[in-house]
């Protein structure tokens, strides 16, 4: 369990490290997912920490409130990314009206159940949009890379969000079905499924923040 | 829906979708090859019609050249010939207006010559027909006569070029002996052709000029015209100069 947790941490760390590290060199869309992934690490220790606290004081298990600020602000950091990204006024326009969608869904799941009961559905809203846009911009990182062999570095930052959004859609769609069923299960697969997904997401990230930098340190020497 | 069919269905969606976001990584790759290719072909493409853009117009200058020479030869050349005639025929009818009359014949027939020259010159098939030092060597006996500078000139046979480097190489000559003419206040000129392998340096000892700036300013048409004609006919173009210490122009086989 201890490693468990210490693995997922250092993976974040690693690839936080790499975008605090470069954050001078890289642009607004790598800026904008160092911070992202600054959040996950705070996001994932703030939750152990309360669920320790709660264990040691015998007080009702919940750290759901944590999770719900989380996702609020990752969705607006991703799009935000996203945003800055896409040059076609078509593209800045489907980013902004996902944005709203999405902070509508938030509040109207909050509002209907409380903030103490993570919002899975404004959670796959975030996925949806996030796997829509993100997949454009690996279609285009593959497509304006200069060298027909190589790929911006954009590209894998993008598999990493894809594959854990669209991955994880169909776990977090029976979360809290899944949860009053069998709260063994629920776990097995938030281990199997969202753990593992994190940690690809993670070095993907990490890939791709480093590329990011090299890619972008060499672009402006050029200029 | 009990544990074991949500467990199942969760999995199944999971690696269906895992298998999706596989495909279409996979498919854009592939777009992007595609595309890449693409845009070589279009470059390339570019680049052979600007090739043929730029034989044609070489093609329509040399055109205009030959019909110019042509021109001169038949029409000026024919005038001249006339005036002579008369003049001949005025000698013989006022003989008392001889020694005017001789004079007047002899710049007649200086102009006569520089005019058959001149169409030599501009006449590409007179060039294949009498190779290149040939016309290299009539070209310095009409500069000789125009008393600029002192010429030297000196080769080692005729080079082998194909038809259009031998064309090349002469407009180069001809451009550079004008630039130095019109700019360089230089008092001697020489030329000096090796054959084989082959290489043309052509030196005068002007006042020179910064290469590197009028080729940055834009003021350098003519050097530039020079440079690209070697180019177009495979041939490589060096020019050496500095203010105050002449300025020498070598070309040679690549």
């Amino acid at each position: 369990m201890v490693w468990s947790i210490l693995k997922d941490i250092l993976i974040i760390c690693f690839a936080g490290g790499i975008g605090v590290y470069f954050f001078k060199q890289i642009n607004p869309f790598f800026r904008a997912h160092t911070l992202q992934i600054i959040l996950a690490l705070l996001t994932y220790c703030g939750a152990r920490a309360i669920t320790s606290y709660q264990q040691n004081h015998q007080i009702e298990l919940n750290n759901q409130w944590l999770y719900n600020v989380y996702i609020i602000l990752e969705g607006l950091l991703l799009y935000y990314a996203a945003y800055h990204y896409v040059r076609q006024t078509n593209l800045k326009r489907l980013v902004l009206g996902f944005t709203i969608v999405f902070v509508t869904v938030y509040i109207t799941q909050l509002i209907r159940l409380g903030y103490d009961q993570f919002a899975n559905f404004a959670f796959i809203v975030e996925g949806v949009f996030a796997l829509v846009i993100y997949l454009v911009i690996m279609y285009r990182s593959v497509n304006t890379a200069q060298n027909s062999k190589k790929v911006r570095p954009e590209f894998w930052l993008s598999l990493g969000l894809a594959l854990y959004f669209a991955c994880n859609a169909p776990y977090f769609g029976f979360i809290h079905y899944l949860s009053e069923l069998s709260p063994e299960l629920n776990y097995k697969f938030f281990i199997f499924i969202t753990d593992t997904l994190s940690h690809v997401r993670y070095l993907l990230a990490a890939v791709g923040l480093y590329l990011g930098a090299r890619y972008y340190r060499q672009a402006n020497a050029y200029e | 829906m009990n544990e074991s069919d949500i467990a199942v269905t969760i999995v199944l969606i999971t690696l269906i979708i895992l298998i999706l976001i596989a495909g279409l990584t996979i498919s854009f790759f592939a777009i992007g090859r595609q595309r890449a290719k693409q845009i070589i072909l279009l470059t390339e493409a570019k680049l052979q019609y600007e090739h043929e853009l730029r034989k044609v117009e070489a093609e329509l200058s040399e055109q205009m050249l030959q019909r110019f020479s042509r021109e001169l030869h038949d029409n000026l050349g024919h005038i001249l010939t006339c005036l002579r005639l008369e003049i001949e025929n005025a000698k013989l009818e006022s003989p008392g207006n001889t020694e005017r009359l001789v004079k007047a014949d002899s710049y007649l027939k200086e102009a006569s010559a520089h005019v058959r020259l001149l169409s030599r010159s501009l006449n590409n098939d007179f060039l294949n027909t009498i190779g290149l030092t040939e016309a290299i060597d009539l070209e310095v006996q009409r500069l000789s006569s125009l008393g600029k500078f002192q010429i030297y000139w000196e080769h080692t046979g005729n080079p082998d070029l194909t038809k259009d480097q031998k064309l090349m190489v002469f407009r180069i000559f001809q451009e550079v002996v004008t630039n130095s003419l019109r700019h360089s206040g230089a008092s001697e000129f020489s030329i000096y052709l090796d054959a084989s392998p082959f290489e043309l340096q052509l030196n005068d000892n002007g006042r020179g000029f910064d290469l590197q700036g009028m080729l940055a300013g834009g003021k350098a048409s003519g050097i530039s015209n020079v440079i690209r004609r070697a180019e177009l006919v495979k041939l490589d173009c060096e020019i050496i100069t500095s203010l105050n210490k002449g300025c020498t122009y070598i070309i040679k086989a690549d």
